[in-house]
């Protein structure tokens, strides 16, 4: 099946809708030999135009994007020879360096550096990519490059563009529907024309909620499965079917677990997942992703087979609070630090000591006027410890 | 004494005579301060002692009225990151002392809890600005510190206050602001605290709040009001059976009281060896979970999970 968004993919910048005003102004600036600096939210045509542009100009498109490691090195590789070099048969060039907010912290290090010093002194045409630009780290590229803006789409643009593709694929519409999916993209023409695809076949919009609840339902199906079966093949590759990340299966686990086992079965239970726990931690600590193997099979059957008996009852099984629960009492205890840190300044400790060894001796001397004066406890603090 | 409201401050001495115990300690700390010259020092002993007081004495009679300024203090417990030790502490080092004074100072309390990685960066640090820069660490267990750091210092080891140092003390206090105090309720209070002169002053503050007559009640109902009870009943609700309950409880009595896991889990451990409804053989076994268990929370792992696999274990 060929994505209508490929087949639907504008050639010619003409064909490209609502950025109408930004495109002639990057036609009008071509001659600056400056390099521009594309911007707006996602499915509004900024890689499509630059294409586009590279096609109309006769130009060889260059093009480096997420998936190439672009660290200080990578993009000099990449960018360093191409930047310099007349291309083959010597045809212009088009560079186009995609999505530079997708440069990644840790593992692009330099390479925001390294674009901004290629860019100084462009052989080539060159289109940089973004959703923000006015990010501090793009300060410097802002000053050297010519900045567009592309909207998102105005909703009438985006329902009069998928009428087009139900009347060309032959697709039986009413405007209910399309005026659902262009409300669902909030502006982004590839979601609406992907939603739209999906929907031709299913005759059914999928909603943000709905897909949420399936979720949810595919989760409930393997908890039920592991907590209740005692077979090692039935569980083993139980989490292969759901999206669920595994932190969040364990969260389903932890809450649930104790609904089904007892005694010797919920204590067996709750070494494989605590066991599991240990190996997040580690990959965390260490970035070592193949201990995901041994956390699957301890969650799966591991916690499958820790039983010798099956509860004959059938409970509800519900999403954990704990999280919630945290937020809250952090939310609550905010008050809590923020006095017990002024009491570490004055008295020479740790904020942690402070909470621990101080707060809940002093709450009541802390009230004197004296006191707050000396602590310089604030409105809010002073508050809360009349509480 | 200052005149702080909190009375930790107030009462903590000011110079080396001041200062109750520890007279060794003191002596040869004050031989280097008269000579206006002194080695990196690590001060390694229980809370409470006067370890951040000797720092702090140090730098007021080294440097009189600018020692604000030439005394930089960090508590390691607050900032552990290596980031730390390569900005701040870097920065203060690189700077000229104000005033006449040989050095400054970087008081770095609670050292335990650098990470490995920062206290490697650190011995660097001490090394480079050695000129202008002498660091006074203090920590709990010298033995977390590692070896190239401690080679670089003069190891002071505090041990627990005397009786008579904080007999003295605490009368000192009780004078000044009019309170009663007699040998048993000194004796309770450092039962309570286990010597840590921090925790007995706050006690002692805390119970001036209510009522002048410091008495041995008045002190017990203090100390229990501010800890944590429940957790005796978290773990009779696990040995029952009632695992959704005990566990239900653990996540509020976390919350409620802003706890750590591994604060939770010191408390188990003391409550363990407590309960008289398990055999001494479960106990055993239960003890030796509880420390797997600090291990793995140590470690990294979910504090709230492995916590729920150590309540499991106490079902009978």
């Amino acid at each position: 099946m060929n994505p209508w968004t490929k087949k639907y993919i504008p050639k010619f910048t003409r064909e490209i809708i609502g950025q109408e005003a930004s495109i002639i102004k990057i036609k009008q600036s071509l001659n600056l030999k400056k390099p521009f600096l594309i911007h707006g939210p996602t499915g509004t045509g900024k890689t499509t135009a630059a294409i586009a542009l590279s096609k109309e100009l006769g130009l060889e498109i260059f093009e480096v994007n997420a998936s190439d490691t672009r660290n200080k090195e990578g993009i000099q590789n990449l960018l360093g020879s191409s930047m310099q070099q007349q291309s083959l048969f010597s045809k212009g060039k088009l560079i186009l360096v995609d999505d530079i907010d997708a440069l990644s912290g840790t593992k692009d290090r330099g390479g925001l550096g390294a674009i901004e010093e290629l860019i100084t002194k462009p052989k080539h045409l060159t289109f940089l990519t973004c959703i923000d630009p006015w990010e501090d780290k793009f300060s410097k590229l802002r000053k050297k490059c010519i900045l567009i803006e592309f909207q998102s789409l105005k909703r009438d643009s985006i329902i009069n563009h998928l009428k087009k593709i139900c009347e060309e694929e032959k697709v039986n519409y009413n405007e209910k529907d399309l005026q659902e999916i262009a409300k669902l993209s909030k502006g982004d023409l590839r979601a609406a024309i992907n939603d739209l695809q999906a929907f031709s076949i299913t005759k059914t919009i999928s909603t943000e909620d709905k897909s949420e609840r399936d979720k949810e339902e595919d989760l409930i199906f393997c908890l039920r499965k592991i907590l209740k079966s005692k077979k090692w093949n039935e569980t083993i590759n139980i989490f292969d079917k759901t999206n669920e990340d595994l932190n969040e299966c364990m969260l389903w686990l932890d809450e649930n677990l104790p609904k089904e086992y007892s005694s010797e079965d919920l204590k067996k239970a709750y070494e494989k997942l605590s066991r599991a726990d240990v190996f997040q931690g580690r990959i965390r600590r260490w970035q070592y992703w193949r201990y995901l193997v041994y956390i699957n099979i301890l969650i799966t059957s591991g916690i499958a087979i820790s039983k010798k008996e099956t509860n004959p009852e059938t409970p509800e099984y519900t999403r954990t609070s704990r999280i919630l629960k945290l937020w809250m009492a952090k939310v609550r205890n905010a008050k809590k630090k923020s006095i017990s840190e002024k009491i570490a300044t004055v008295t020479h400790t740790s904020k942690h000591r402070a909470l621990k060894d101080t707060y809940p001796y002093l709450r009541k001397i802390l009230q004197n006027p004296e006191v707050i004066k000396e602590l310089e406890l604030d409105e809010e603090e002073i508050e809360w410890l009349r509480k | 004494m200052t005149d702080s409201t909190i009375w930790t401050e107030k009462y903590r001495p000011q110079t080396f005579e001041d200062i109750k115990g520890q007279k060794k300690i003191v002596e040869r700390i004050k031989a280097f301060v008269d000579q206006r010259n002194m080695p990196h020092i690590l001060l390694a002993g229980p809370a409470g002692v006067g370890k951040s007081t000797i720092a702090l004495v140090i730098a007021k009679e080294l440097f009189k009225e600018t020692w604000k300024n030439n005394f930089l203090e960090l508590n390691a417990s607050d900032d552990r990151g290596i980031d730390v030790v390569r900005n701040t502490i870097k920065e203060f080092a690189k700077t000229r002392a104000l005033g006449n004074v040989p050095f400054k100072i970087i008081f770095l309390d609670e050292c335990d809890s650098l990470t490995k990685e920062a206290q490697q960066a650190l011995r660097r640090t001490m090394e480079n600005f050695v000129t202008s820069t002498r660091f006074v660490l203090s920590c709990n267990y010298s033995s977390k510190i590692i070896d190239p750091i401690q080679s670089r210092c003069t190891v002071f080891r505090f041990k627990p206050l005397t009786k008579e140092d904080i007999e003295d003390y605490v009368m000192k206090i009780a004078t000044t602001e009019n309170l009663n105090v007699d040998k048993n309720t000194i004796a309770s209070l450092v039962n309570i605290s286990h010597g840590d002169v921090r925790k007995i002053t706050n006690v002692l503050q805390s119970c001036s709040s209510i009522d002048h007559n410091i008495t041995e009640n008045l002190i017990y109902s203090l100390v229990s009001a501010a800890e944590p009870k429940e957790i005796q009943d978290i773990l009779l609700l696990a040995i029952n059976k009632r695992f959704i309950q005990s566990r239900g409880l653990l996540l509020d009595t976390m919350l409620k009281h802003g706890l750590s896991g591994l604060d939770i889990l010191k408390q188990i451990q003391k409550e363990t060896m407590e309960i008289d409804s398990i055999s001494d053989e479960k106990r055993i076994e239960l003890l030796d979970k509880c420390g797997e268990i600090e291990f793995r929370i140590v470690e990294g792992a979910d504090e709230f999970i492995q916590l729920e696999a150590l309540l499991a274990y106490f079902a009978k």
